[in-house]
């Protein structure tokens, strides 16, 4: 055998050697075990019920009137939250990108904020400021109106409140394809007589529509199976959803483990067709965006709507930070009367959070453990099946990344009651590992999408190289691509920390006494505490995730400069 | 001479003076205040044992709802005082009454289950648990004067003396003010079906929580059905959670909150908000809520003694000292705040047959009388 052919063939490795479909046997097991094995648990509760299966069951189910409404919420949701967020981010991306909006460099890394922020604080925060009557807003609006004119125990407050949080995915989609499109095709369209705005609508987010339809099926599949905010919005106006339902049929005594899982696998089959909808239309589409020539995109000079452009940017953040103040302002507050009161000012909040409820305490180092670890080990497993996918030739090697796909379909609350279903019985259950676990399925297609995406970014012929003066592939793969992509590493580490914090759905299956998470430590004070103290702790919650990402952020700086 | 001998005779004393302040406060020091108020030796040797078997185990898990995590510690603190068991470690994990019982379930499913006791306002569930063999069978001597929760049928011989606590209006003036309602002094629940209220009331979601169900049955019992039809008049929004209602009506979203404990009034008052609970004249639903220590129980001797302890008559007034506003099953326990609280004594029950009234049955079918008149409907 040629050099040139060892280098062909770079899977021919003494540890792999012979074994090739032995270790892709075992990733496929431990996917399966991992990801398949909970839904396949969701189905056989689903459809047996006893002893044989239960068409009746899921008739009676489907024929039950608040269900049917809880179906048709959950679509209605999941729709206007997309418009929301795909309206706003395509437009916010675009004054980005593509114009000369001012301020550009302060709006958007702060337009990424909200990614970084809980929905469950921004429905608490919302309620604070638009509840039917002690809302801010309808307090101040009260004179003008006879009724309240905002109601965020409603569909459309919760459709806001997610449409706001799922901008930042519209718009970070967008941003990264326009920032690449090839400026050329726009100037032919200018050149032929078309206006700025024509062309941009004609043109520019045409090209663009891929990367848009993709994070708005990402938001679409997301709203639908999401739980915090509906729990926090929906429950107090009785707007329930499918995701609610399944939390309710668990909760309710005794647990009704049949409707939760005929219910969790229509909402699997409402997101999995999405998605495959999502998949089908981005096959049969090709658009040429970045054609390889080295230049920025031109920016369209916005003229005398330069500064409303500004104003547009900062409504955006004003509505997702505004709230924020709001519920800061309420954490100082002994009692919350629907406005601020000098009279009532008090830290007693923060004292109870801090040194009395010991729930707070745990949530927030149960959370930074599973986090920590759990974005450590995702972050692992990810860049080994990217590796396994994009730089050996051990058979059926795709087929594990379309398998680790999977979980992109499945709603958290879905697998979380999978996993629940599962391992009950098994000793892992009632750990934090579980929910560990469950996270890192969860989140795995975000990690292997990163990971290959990284795995890809590096010429094939470095490690080639490497491997042509003698080393082996593990050494290859070790000193040259793994040091070449650990910046980006470091980020999608960052990204899946964050994530893992915030996380809410399926936690909120899996957590027993002693392993709740800060997200569901929150939920609990909500329980019984008053606004102020659920305020006080979202509060800390936020700043402590925007302290960590600030901190990880500076630490990996000069790494990424020096990469 | 005598002088000599009387200044021997007052140095002895004053030496034995001092040998008895020295011994005596340390063998007194010695015995726990439990067994200083124990006179009956077998007994005696009963709580010896206990407080020997709880010394060796170390620990206790404790779950419940109601008694809030600040009002638990002084409770902790307390038993183990009581008990000398100093080095004792007391962890109390405060949960609502369905998260309870989901939790709990899913412990006893893995067999896991790590709490000593559970203190749940869960009939129908601790029914079921009895019947599966979850419960220890304990007959604290204390039991013995829990004579109202025998009365209002919330015992259960072997394993279980009941508390209670109760679902009552909470209003606030300011709001209600705001509405044109003055001068609003209610006596009556017919009073909080007034038309004048309609849009004002929030209310516990009956259609989906297992004890406010019951609660809302028991006063259409006492009020008629021309009651419940006037209630889905006002068309009451209703609310998951009791603390949801108590900050509703705290705020002023809504005037009236229809289910709040006396813990959820009091906590308004004490922040100064304009509210006011009252105790119709017709009566309200005592809702049972008894600690029960698990089969299963990791640490069955603390268990054991810490129901001793807040089945005693130190430990309840302990407990309504520390601010557990209950109606307790056994007499004689002293409002810490009468004004918010009527004594155990005073209130007046409605007749309610937890095994029979309180089924799942009983309250499917009382939640269709519910949607019935349009509550939990959305208009």
């Amino acid at each position: 055998m040629t050099l040139a052919q060892t280098v062909a063939h770079p899977l021919r490795i003494p540890l792999l050697r012979g074994h090739g479909f032995l270790i892709v046997a075992i990733i496929y097991a431990g996917l399966a075990v991992s990801v398949i094995y909970p839904l396949l648990a969701v189905f056989v509760q689903a459809f047996s019920e006893g002893a044989g299966l239960s068409i009746e069951k899921i008739q009676e189910v489907f024929t039950t009137p608040n269900i049917i409404e809880a179906v048709f919420n959950t679509l209605i949701i999941s729709v206007l939250t997309v418009v929301m967020a795909g309206t706003i981010g395509v437009m916010l991306a675009w004054l980005v990108a593509r114009s000369n909006m001012p301020l550009k460099r302060i709006l958007d890394p702060l337009n990424m904020v909200p990614f970084y922020l809980s929905s469950v604080v921004g429905a608490l925060s919302w309620q604070v400021i638009a509840a039917p009557r002690a809302g801010l807003l309808n307090s101040l609006f009260a004179p003008f109106f006879d009724t309240p004119p905002f109601n965020v125990y409603s569909v459309g407050g919760i459709a806001l409140v997610l449409g706001l949080f799922y901008t930042p995915y519209v718009y970070l989609f967008t941003l990264g394809s326009l920032q690449s499109m090839d400026a050329s095709l726009e100037d032919s369209a200018r050149m032929s007589g078309a206006s700025k705005l024509q062309t941009a609508i004609r043109i520019t987010l045409p090209l663009s529509a891929p990367a848009i339809l993709s994070a708005c099926i990402l938001v679409f599949v997301t709203a639908a199976g999401i739980f915090g905010v509906p729990l926090v919005l929906g429950v107090p106006g009785s707007v329930h959803t499918l995701s609610t339902l399944i939390y309710r049929a668990i909760n309710e005594y005794p647990a009704d483990f049949a409707t939760a899982a005929i219910l969790s696998s229509a909402l699997f089959l409402f997101t999995a067709i999405f998605t495959v909808v999502q998949i089908m239309i981005l096959r049969g589409r090709r658009f040429t965006t970045v054609t390889g020539k080295g230049y920025r995109p031109r920016q369209v000079d916005l003229g005398r709507w330069r500064w409303p452009a500004v104003g547009v940017n900062t409504l955006y953040l004003l509505f997702v930070i505004g709230p924020f103040i709001a519920l800061l302002l309420v954490s100082f507050q002994d009692a919350w009367t629907g406005a601020f009161d000098w009279a009532r000012l008090t830290l007693a909040n923060y004292h109870k959070v801090i040194f009395v409820d010991a729930i707070a305490k745990r949530g927030l180092i149960n959370s930074l453990f599973i986090s920590t670890i759990g974005a450590t080990i995702a972050v692992a497993v990810c860049m080994l099946l990217a590796l396994v996918v994009h730089r050996t030739r051990l058979p059926g090697r795709e087929g594990l990344s379309h398998l680790a796909m999977v979980p992109v379909t499945v709603p958290g609350i879905v697998l979380g009651l999978g996993f629940l279903i599962a391992l009950i019985t098994t000793p892992i259950y009632g750990t934090l590992w579980i929910i560990m676990i469950a996270y890192i399925v969860h989140y795995l297609p975000t990690g292997l999408r990163n990971s290959e995406s990284l795995v890809q970014s590096v010429s094939r012929e470095l490690d080639e190289s490497a491997r042509m003066s003698g080393a082996t592939w593990r050494g290859a793969m070790w000193r040259i691509v793994v040091p070449l992509v650990a910046p980006g590493m470091v980020s999608m580490w960052l990204l899946l920390f964050v994530t893992y914090i915030r996380e809410v759905s399926s936690s909120m299956m899996l957590f027993t006494f002693g392993t709740e998470t800060i997200s569901i430590a929150l939920i609990q004070i909500m329980e019984y505490e008053p606004y102020g103290v659920s305020g006080a702790f979202g509060v800390l919650q936020t700043v402590l995730v925007l302290a960590c990402v600030a901190f990880i952020r500076q630490v990996s700086s000069p790494r990424q400069s020096n990469a | 001479m005598q002088g000599f001998h009387i200044a021997r005779t007052l140095l002895a004393m004053t030496a034995l003076a001092a040998a008895a302040w020295t011994t005596v406060p340390s063998a007194l020091a010695q015995q726990p205040p439990a067994l200083a108020a124990i006179t009956d030796s077998a007994e005696r040797a009963r709580v010896e044992a206990l407080i020997e078997g709880a010394k060796k185990e170390g620990a206790l898990s404790w779950i419940g709802v109601q008694i809030e995590p600040g009002h638990a510690e002084p409770i902790i603190a307390e038993f183990k005082r009581y008990y000398g068991l100093n080095d004792l470690k007391g962890e109390y994990t405060y949960a609502a009454t369905g998260a309870i019982v989901t939790r709990v379930e899913q412990l006893l499913k893995a067999k896991r289950n790590n709490f000593d006791i559970v203190w749940n306002a869960s009939w129908a569930w601790y029914k079921d648990l009895l019947k599966r063999g979850e419960i220890m069978q304990y007959e604290s001597p204390h039991y013995a004067a829990y004579t109202l929760s025998d009365k209002h049928g919330m015992s259960q011989k072997g394993y279980w003396v009941a508390d209670a606590y109760a679902f009552a209006p909470v209003y606030n003036t300011v709001a209600l003010e705001k509405h044109g309602i003055k001068n609003f002094n209610p006596t009556s629940w017919k009073d909080f079906v007034d038309p004048r209220l309609t849009g004002q009331v929030a209310l516990i979601d009956v259609l989906i929580s297992t004890s406010a169900a019951p609660v809302l049955d028991g006063v259409v019992k006492v009020m008629g059905n021309d009651w419940l039809t006037a209630l889905g008049k006002v068309k009451p929004t209703l609310h998951s959670k009791a603390a949801q209602g108590r900050d509703w009506v705290g705020s002023g979203e809504f005037a009236v909150a229809m289910f709040n404990s006396p813990k959820d009034a009091l906590s308004l008052q004490q922040r100064n908000l304009p509210t006011k609970q009252v105790f119709p004249k017709e009566g309200v639903v005592l809702i049972p809520f008894a600690p029960i220590i698990p089969k299963s129980a990791p640490h069955p001797n603390t268990a054991k003694l810490f129901v001793d302890f807040v089945r005693s008559a130190y430990g309840t007034q302990a407990m309504m000292n520390a601010g557990s506003l209950l109606f307790f099953g056994r007499p004689g326990v002293k409002p810490k705040y009468p004004d918010v609280l009527p004594s155990s004594e005073e209130v007046k029950a409605i007749p309610f047959n937890w095994d029979t009234e309180a089924t799942n049955a009983t309250i499917k079918k009382f939640r269709d009388r519910v949607r019935a008149v349009g509550i939990g409907s959305k208009s």
